[in-house]
């Protein structure tokens, strides 16, 4: 996905990055994509939670300019998708929806 | 990260399960999210008692693959950091050591969705193998 990205102009900044908490060294979160405009999570799952995103759009470590948080979700269930709309979360469910989106970023 | 459901069919409080979890080794979570972080190296596992509860969609394999009704959801968030697919499988064999347990994989059906009974889980520990079939990875 991030070679998509890539391959389309967009300005990939990080891939698959592993974030720690500095002061502990313990991890915080993966960062699957990060690009110049948004912090992007990958999911292939058809279940997580507001919960487990929300980190991405507060945890100063992971998202310290407060980037816009796009989730791809190609296999949502529906209510999943409707909970993740409704928290106020971008979701992409293909290549080309994520590649408009990330395109349309100011 | 990519999530497992892991279901019981004991009710698992959360003092239980935080206690279970100290002793995998299981660190607190500096974002306060999940009720534990296990890790090995760069591999990574976050694990939450799952506020949600079961889909009534999911009750019926639930129920079929674990002889009994369903009464605990606890997610499993696994890094996308090598080791992490296979710490989590150990993780899930020591849950399924200490209660009935079942995991799905929270792959559609089409794609390698699979719900794995304990047997199953044993088998996988044994063999190495993970959850999910390499080609349904598509964050990588």
């Amino acid at each position: 996905m991030a070679q998509f990205l890539l391959d389309n102009g967009i300005a990939v900044v990080s891939f698959q990055r592993l974030e720690y908490e500095p002061v502990s060294g313990d991890p915080i979160s993966d960062v699957d994509i990060e690009t110049d405009k948004a912090v992007i999570e990958v999911t292939t799952g058809r279940k997580r939670k507001i919960e487990q995103f929300d980190i991405l759009r507060s945890n100063t470590y992971l998202n310290p300019s407060g980037k816009l948080v796009i989730l791809f979700a190609p296999t949502y269930k529906k209510f999943v998708l409707a909970n993740v709309l409704a928290a106020g979360y971008r979701v992409a469910r293909s290549d080309q929806e994520l590649l408009n989106i990330t395109q349309s970023l100011p | 990260m990519e999530p497992v459901q892991l279901v019981s069919s004991v009710e698992i409080s959360r003092p239980e399960l935080v206690a279970f979890l100290q002793t995998l080794g299981a660190k607190a979570d500096s974002t306060k999210i999940y009720d534990g972080v296990v890790y090995r190296g760069d591999a990574n596992v976050w694990i939450v008692l799952d506020r949600e509860g079961i889909d009534e969609d999911d009750v019926e394999i639930f129920t079929q693959k674990l002889g009994n009704t369903p009464r605990t959801s606890i997610v499993i968030d696994i890094s996308r950091a090598e080791g992490s697919e296979q710490l989590a499988v150990e993780i899930v064999g020591r849950f399924a050591e200490r209660w009935p347990v079942v995991v799905d994989n929270c792959l559609p059906e089409e794609i390698g969705g699979k719900v794995f009974t304990a047997d199953e889980l044993l088998e996988l520990k044994a063999s190495g193998k993970g959850f999910w079939p390499q080609y349904a990875q598509v964050g990588q």
